[in-house]
Parts: C-alpha cells; sequence; structure tokens
C-alpha cells in the first residue's frame, strides 16, 4: 500500500476525475449516491472522496485528498470528527439513525469546512427513514455533505436518488483487478488473471480471495462440490443441501455456481474463449458434453431464482434442496 | 459555497415554471380574479416543480407590488424574504421527519395566530404522504375551514396515499412529467447564463436521461460541469452515464442478426471491458431493435424520429431480422434488464439473454443424445428458442409447465434425428436464396416424409404464412437437399397433430437401426408425455423403463 495516508482508488477513472475536479473547483454537490454491484469498490471511493472534501489542501492526486496534512490522516485512520458513517443495524436503517443525521447536519463541523455523512446500503432504509431524510437531502446547511452508498439502488425512492448527484460505478476492466492485485497485494500473475476474471470487474472481491485464505478455499470448495454433484443421487444431494443451509452466506455459495454452470453453457454453445475458470477448462468441457444445454439453462434460472430468494424471507433449507434436486444430470 | 444547479435555478415567478403552463395560468387567472383557495395539493412525479411552485404561490398571494400581474415581483420585501427564506409567515414543513399527530396538533394549534408582516399565513407540507393517518385526521377539521389568512399547499408524489377526506378539501393540481423538447430548451438556457459549452447532442442526451424530471437533468448537468472541461459533448455524458456509443449498439444488433453466438458475445464482453453500466446497455440495445422493428414491420421511415443518413442504414440492418424474431429478442431483454437487480448475478441475465436471442444451439461435437435425455427438448429449443429457461421463477419455468408441446405434435422421438438433420440442411441452405426465408424455416419443425409429401410444422402462424408465400424457394431447397422433388405442406400445430393422428403408425418415421438399445427394444414414451416424468427423467437422472401401470 501508499506510504501516506491517501484512501487510494483504482479504476474509476472518470468518478475520480470527476469528484476530484469538483473538490478542486470548490463546487460539491451537497449530496452524492454511489451505486454499483456489491464489493465494486464504492465505499472505497466515498471515503477518499470525504478525504478529499476535508483535506485543508486537496491537490491533483486520485480525489484530492492530499494524503500529509492532519485531516487526511484522521481520514485514513477513520477517525475523522467530521466524518460520520452510518451502517445499518440488524440489516435496517432506522428512522432514529435517520432523524440524528437530521440533527446533526444543522451543526456546523468540527475541524474543518464540511461534515460528511457517509451512509452505507441505503437501500436498507425503511420508507420512513428514507422519507424523513429527503428534506435534509434536498437542502441541507451549507457545510453539509452527504454520500449514500448502495448496491440496490433500483431500491431506493426516486425523491432519493433525484435529489442526489449520481455516481454509478461500473465493473473495472479484468485487466485493471488484475493489475492492481500484482501491483498491491503481490497476487501471482496466473493468480491475478484468474481472480480477475471470476470477480467479473469487482475488485473488492478478487482481494478478498486473493487475501483471505480461507475465503478462496471455500470458492473451491463450492466448485469442487458442484462438480461432483451432477453425478450424485438424492440422498447425497440432500444431505449436501442440508449442510449448506446452516451456514448464512449464501452468497460464497451462490456465485461459484452461477460462475460454474455459467462457463458450461458457454462452452456448449461459443467455445472456450470466454470461459472464465480457465485452470479448470477440461472438467468444465467434460461436464458441457454430458449435459443438455437446456437443462443447464434451466438451472441457471433456478440458481438466480434462489438467490433472489435469498434475499427474502424463505427457509433456506428448502430453497437449497428444491435447487439441488434440479442440478442438471450428467450421462 | 457554491449551490446545486437545481437551488440556484429554482423558478421565482409563475413565468420561470417550465412545461406546467396547466398550473401556472390556472394559478394566475385564480390571483388576478382574488379567489384564491384556502388549501392545494401538488401532485405529480419528482423534479416537475412543486415545491417550486408552491413557493412561487405563497409569494404571489403576499406580494406588495400594486398590479395583480406583476406578482410575484421578486423585489419587494415580503418576495425578498421569501427568496431569502427567512419569512416567518411561509412555513414549510417537512412531513416525512413531523410524521405524528403531536406535531399536526402543533401546527393546528398556531394556525390560529394572524400572520407576522404578510397578508397570508402559507403552510406549505412537503412529502404529505407520509403523514400516519392520525396526523391526517387531525389536520381535517383545519383544512376544511382554516381562519381566513391561512392557506395550506400539500406537496406529494404519491397522492394515492392520501385519504380521500383530504384530497375533496383540497384544489388539486396535478404536474406532468416535463417534456424532452422543455428540458433541452432550459437546460440551454442555464447552461448560457452559466458561461458553459455544451452541444446539442449531449443535451439532448442528459434531456432523455431525466425521463421528464427537471431536477434529474440539472443534476445531471452539474455533475458533468464539474469536470471544468471548456466544452461538454455527448462522449463525456456517455462517459459518466456510462452509455455506448451508438455505433457500438448497432453492431451489436448486426451480430445478433449474424446469429453466432459466440461474436455476440465477445462484443459483449468488449463492451463490458470498457466499462459499460449493463441496464444502459440494455435499454439503449432495446430502443434500437424497437427503431428496427418499426422499420421492419411498418416499412415506412416516418415511423422513426431519425436522420436520412441513419434511416438507410438501419432499414438494411432491419431487413436482416424478423419480426418475431426482433420481438423475441426485446422481449427476452426486458426480462434481463428485470434480472440484472438479481443478487451476486452480476450481468449473467444479459448473457444468457443474448444466447436466447442468438437462439440456443448445439454443439456438432457432441455426443448423441443420452437414452433418457428425450432429444425433443433441445431440438424444440432450438427450432423456437423460447424464453422458458429464463428468469422465471423455477415452479413456472420448470418443465411440468402446460405449455410444454402437447403430445401429439411433440417433436418426433430421437428416431427422427434423420430427418432433423435433412431440414437442418435445407434451413442452411435456404440462406443462400433469401435470410428471410431461412429465419421463418428456423420455426419450422420436419414432422414426417411420407411418401413425397415432406410435413414441416410451424409453432407461429407468422412463420407459417411467410412459407406458404415462399413455397416456391422452399421446395426448390428441399429437391436440392433431399435429392429428388417433394412436395412440402406447411402446417400449424393443430393440423399437424390431427394430420399425424391420421397417419397410419408405419408412416412416421421409425428409430434408425443405431438408435440406442433400450429405444429399440421396447418404444419407450417420450418423457415430454408427462411432465411428471420429464422432470424425474431431466432433473432426477431417473431412467424410463416402462409406463404401464400394471407392470410397475
Amino acid at each position: 500500500m501508499p506510504t501516506d495516508d491517501i484512501i487510494h482508488v483504482y479504476g474509476h477513472r472518470w468518478a475520480q476525475d470527476l469528484l476530484r475536479a469538483a473538490v478542486l473547483a470548490r463546487r460539491t454537490s451537497h449530496a452524492y449516491l454511489f451505486t454499483g454491484a456489491d464489493h465494486i469498490g464504492k465505499t472505497t471511493l466515498a471515503r477518499a472522496f470525504a478525504q478529499a472534501l476535508t483535506c485543508t489542501s486537496p491537490g491533483e492526486q486520485g480525489l484530492g485528498g492530499c494524503g500529509q496534512c492532519r485531516s487526511c490522516h484522521l481520514a485514513a485512520l477513520q477517525a475523522h470528527p467530521d466524518h460520520r458513517s452510518i451502517v445499518p443495524e440488524k440489516g435496517k436503517i432506522r428512522v432514529d439513525a435517520v432523524r440524528e443525521i437530521i440533527h446533526e447536519a444543522t451543526l456546523s463541523p468540527i475541524e474543518g469546512q464540511f461534515k460528511v455523512f457517509i451512509i452505507t446500503a441505503f437501500d436498507r432504509a425503511n420508507p420512513n427513514a428514507a422519507n424523513a431524510l429527503l428534506k435534509t437531502l434536498e437542502e441541507p446547511s451549507a457545510s453539509t455533505r452527504i454520500l449514500l452508498i448502495s448496491s440496490q439502488s433500483a431500491n431506493l425512492l426516486p425523491t432519493i436518488t433525484s435529489r442526489c448527484q449520481i455516481v454509478n460505478l461500473r465493473p473495472l476492466s479484468t485487466e485493471t483487478v488484475a493489475r492492481a492485485l500484482q501491483e498491491n497485494w503481490q497476487v501471482p500473475t496466473e493468480l491475478a488473471q484468474l481472480l480477475a476474471g471470476l470477480s467479473r470487474g469487482r475488485l473488492g472481491w478478487a482481494v478478498e480471495m486473493a487475501t483471505q485464505p480461507a475465503a478462496w478455499e471455500s470458492y473451491q470448495l463450492q466448485f469442487q462440490r458442484m462438480q461432483a454433484l451432477p453425478r450424485q443421487g438424492v440422498v447425497e444431494r440432500m444431505t449436501l443441501a442440508a449442510e449448506l443451509a446452516r451456514g448464512d452466506d449464501i452468497e460464497s455459495i451462490l456465485q461459484p455456481w452461477l460462475l460454474f454452470w455459467r462457463d458450461v453453457l458457454f462452452l456448449q454453445q461459443t467455445g472456450p474463449q470466454l470461459v472464465l475458470h480457465r485452470d479448470q477448462l477440461s472438467a468444465l468441457q467434460d461436464l458441457a458434453q454430458r449435459t443438455q444445454p437446456a437443462a443447464v439453462r434451466r438451472f441457471l434460472a433456478a440458481l438466480m431464482q434462489t438467490a433472489t430468494y435469498s434475499r427474502q424471507n424463505v427457509s433456506l433449507q428448502l430453497a437449497m434442496e428444491s435447487l439441488l434436486l434440479k442440478v442438471p444430470v450428467s450421462s | 459555497m457554491t449551490q446545486a444547479l437545481y437551488r440556484r435555478y429554482r423558478p421565482q415567478s409563475f413565468a420561470d415554471i417550465v412545461g406546467q403552463s396547466h398550473v401556472a395560468d390556472t394559478l394566475r387567472n385564480a390571483l388576478r380574479q382574488q379567489r384564491i383557495g384556502h388549501a392545494y395539493l401538488f401532485t405529480g412525479p419528482r423534479g416537475t416543480g412543486k415545491t417550486s411552485t408552491a413557493r412561487i404561490l405563497a409569494k404571489a398571494v403576499n406580494c406588495l407590488a400594486a398590479d395583480v400581474d406583476d406578482r410575484p415581483d421578486n423585489s419587494c420585501s415580503i418576495c425578498q424574504a421569501i427568496n431569502e427564506s427567512r419569512l416567518l409567515d411561509l412555513i414549510e414543513i417537512d412531513a416525512a421527519s413531523n410524521t405524528s399527530v403531536d406535531d399536526v396538533r402543533e401546527l393546528r394549534d398556531r394556525v390560529a395566530f394572524v400572520p407576522n408582516e404578510a397578508r397570508y399565513k402559507v403552510y406549505v407540507i412537503d412529502e404529505v404522504h407520509m403523514l400516519s393517518t392520525s396526523a391526517f385526521n387531525a389536520l381535517l377539521k383545519t383544512l376544511e375551514e382554516p381562519p381566513e389568512h391561512v392557506i395550506f399547499i400539500l406537496a406529494t408524489t404519491e397522492p394515492h396515499k392520501i385519504p380521500a377526506t383530504v384530497l375533496s378539501r383540497c384544489q388539486r393540481f396535478d404536474f406532468h412529467r416535463i417534456s424532452s423538447q422543455d428540458i433541452i430548451a432550459h437546460l440551454q438556457e442555464i447552461a448560457r447564463r452559466e458561461g458553459v459549452q455544451i452541444t446539442p447532442e449531449a443535451v439532448a442526451t442528459i434531456a432523455r436521461s431525466a425521463t421528464g424530471s427537471m431536477r434529474d437533468a440539472l443534476s445531471l448537468l452539474d455533475q458533468i460541469t464539474s469536470y471544468g472541461h471548456v466544452e461538454i459533448d455527448v462522449d463525456l455524458v456517455r462517459d459518466v452515464l456510462g452509455m455506448v456509443s451508438g455505433e457500438a449498439v448497432s453492431q451489436l444488433a448486426d451480430a445478433l442478426a449474424g446469429g453466432d453466438p459466440a461474436t455476440v458475445l465477445m462484443q459483449l464482453h468488449a463492451l463490458i471491458e470498457q466499462g459499460v453500466e449493463m441496464t444502459q446497455l440494455v435499454v439503449q440495445l432495446i430502443e434500437h431493435l424497437r427503431l428496427l422493428l418499426l422499420l421492419n414491420v411498418g416499412r415506412d421511415a416516418r415511423l422513426v424520429d431519425l436522420p436520412a443518413s441513419m434511416v438507410t442504414k438501419m432499414t438494411t440492418q432491419a431487413s436482416a431480422f424478423q419480426p418475431a424474431q426482433l420481438l423475441h429478442t426485446i422481449r427476452t431483454l426486458n426480462d434481463a434488464a428485470l434480472a440484472l437487480k438479481t443478487p451476486f448475478a452480476g450481468y449473467l441475465p444479459v448473457e444468457l439473454a443474448l444466447l436466447d436471442a442468438v437462439g440456443v444451439r448445439e454443439q456438432p461435437v457432441l455426443p448423441a443424445a443420452p437414452v433418457t435425455v428425450p432429444a425433443a427438448t433441445p431440438v424444440a429449443a432450438k427450432a423456437q428458442p423460447q424464453p422458458r429457461a429464463h428468469t422465471q421463477s423455477p415452479v413456472k419455468a420448470g418443465p411440468q409447465r402446460p405449455q410444454a408441446p402437447p403430445a401429439t405434435s411433440s417433436p418426433a422421438p430421437a428416431g427422427d434425428a434423420h430427418l432433423q438433420k435433412l431440414w437442418d440442411e435445407v434451413v442452411a441452405r435456404a440462406g443462400k436464396y433469401s435470410p428471410k426465408t431461412q429465419a421463418v424455416l428456423r420455426g419450422g419443425r420436419p414432422v414426417a416424409l411420407v411418401k413425397d409429401e415432406l410435413v414441416i410444422s410451424f409453432q407461429y402462424s407468422f412463420h407459417l404464412e411467410t412459407t406458404q408465400s415462399e413455397i416456391e424457394t422452399v421446395s426448390k431447397v428441399v429437391a436440392e437437399v433431399f435429392g429428388r422433388p417433394l412436395v412440402v405442406r406447411p402446417m400449424d400445430e393443430k393440423t399437424t397433430a390431427q394430420y399425424v393422428a391420421s397417419l397410419p403408425p408405419e408412416a412416421l418415421p421409425s428409430p434408425p437401426p443405431s438408435a440406442p438399445p433400450t429405444a429399440s427394444a421396447e418404444p419407450v414414451p417420450t418423457p415430454a408425455d408427462d411432465p411428471l416424468l420429464r422432470m424425474a427423467v431431466e432433473d432426477l437422472g431417473a431412467q424410463v423403463k416402462s409406463t404401464d401401470p400394471k407392470q410397475a
């Protein structure tokens, strides 16, 4: 990592340029909404932007934070008194939390020019909380900056989004992710390439895989489990479903599987160019020949449906059982 | 400290309000005739001018200008006080954060006091739909007969949440989405006043993405100006929105017409690597295909609002598609746009939708279909790419859908492979004569070859009719492939079923000698016959031994 205290952001060049230009020209807006897929870099970008906003001598680097002043130092330590970070409590942002923000937004900053609120996962705010913020979001005091973050921006009230400048982050290019992994997390080239492809442009995910061996092992475990499933019978499938339903991180299960079957389908229909699991090509190819494309498609649809269910109030075990019964049969 | 554009350029008089002349004119007339209501309800989508109009009305009723037509003049002490938001008699209440009945009671108690300096006390209650039921009810009496000196203006984006008893006590004004032309004109005016250079195409792109909300348009303009570029062009706007150029969309459509899944997906990935916003891409692609559909069906360039140079190009492209194909692709992409919200799926829904749009193709290198899995499924899917395996709930998407090919018309069992192969060859060769014919023939399924009669079944009547009108070409190709002249008989599915039923059993194609042993020993019923059976075979890996209940 860089030695100074600049909060670094990889990729999202256009967004960095945009926000830095606004900081330097002193024409930042009072409210921003950072959107984009999970692990894509929204929070990092918002934090770096908050750092730049409170920096005493913003420069031309990154988002503008100099990384030298006391303010930047505090921001990097997440200890800046004018930076308030609001995260969902028990999965929800409640109206009380919002009322607190509304009150604090009327106060002057303690250290510098701005008081910055970073509200994560704002789509988790219930309607009362979201509506309560509307007026503050529209016309807050001149020293208030509100940065909303949401990966499900479609679930936000239109009245919220229209009051913000929207910074919609898109997936990074595979190359950017691979380069960042090699340069800053010292990941070997081959693994970096593989993770970059699998991350589908979400650097945060790739970094998690690269830096936490347990996460990557779990990914590979799920991959192998799925590899075995098409040949397994009902009993084995049910046993696995029960086991999986006990864990709570459904994403770490479904994501490998989605990519797994995506690769199989792509092998069946477009050939090997676009396959992501390059290291498993022969195994996937074998399966591609032993399953029917129509069945693979049906299973992919079922996987996506289960992913949607996982965010709703369903019995995880039932969902898993039903899903595993649908795994295509290999001949 | 700079303010956001939408705050700095809030309209300050009736003439400034964009695109809501029906509201502005009515209010002005009411002022002129001294017929000011005591309660107004402003409703309409976000960013259409509700709060702004409420403030203007507050100024107008209190303005000190001598001539009613000049009000609000924005220069008298009252107007200035309101513009600087320091007039005590304009009370703006954020109903969303003061939702309770106690808040309303407090308001009600204060209503009785006469204004401090203005003629009227104006209460603007914004986001009024958030008031609780009891709060609404507590307001009712006051709203019905407020003191002489009080005007209520309620504003909301969600009028359906307002109780009828409140609605009936207010004069209701519906604000409309602002037209693109109005937004464009307003943006240009603001850009001029701000000294920002912006190309007409960029302005149009901003206006289009704002979907009728002026605040959205101004937020975006604000954001893009903060780049600090000398001139804002359309590339910059696209960069911020994650849009792709019309050129790239057109190329993707070309690839779709070409029908090679690999090419389509390679192009999609090239765009993803450039950092395109998936939802935007899908929207743009759908819009492009819609234009192609209009050109294709209407055959009249007046239907589409495009420059002449584009029309020629797009008409050529349109002719490479069949209307049914375009419709199908648009529907599939629409579903994909919704499915993009699926957690952890990334842009997989779009990849699948495009694969689906090009048509499911099997690799020729695949070994023969396994015994237990009917050839029916892939063949049917190939002949009529249906979105059935896509983005629907497993319950619906499951094979037990009643729409699954009915038993009688279900594609002939594995023995039909030879006929199917010949038919594929026919489809492939037809492309030489006319891509259009080729496309409709893809929708056909060979049912039987009896003596000199080749029966082709079509699911869609459009395919059927086109084939009938092109029968000469089709017969020619069939003769080439089959090596002898045949009578080609296109039929719809119903007729096919009747026809098949009328045939003697030996007329139907018999399984070739190479058929798998279980199949030849006893005619195994196609699992397609029975949805339950089909699920058992395809999803659970069962093998069909017999379907005779007596034997079981």
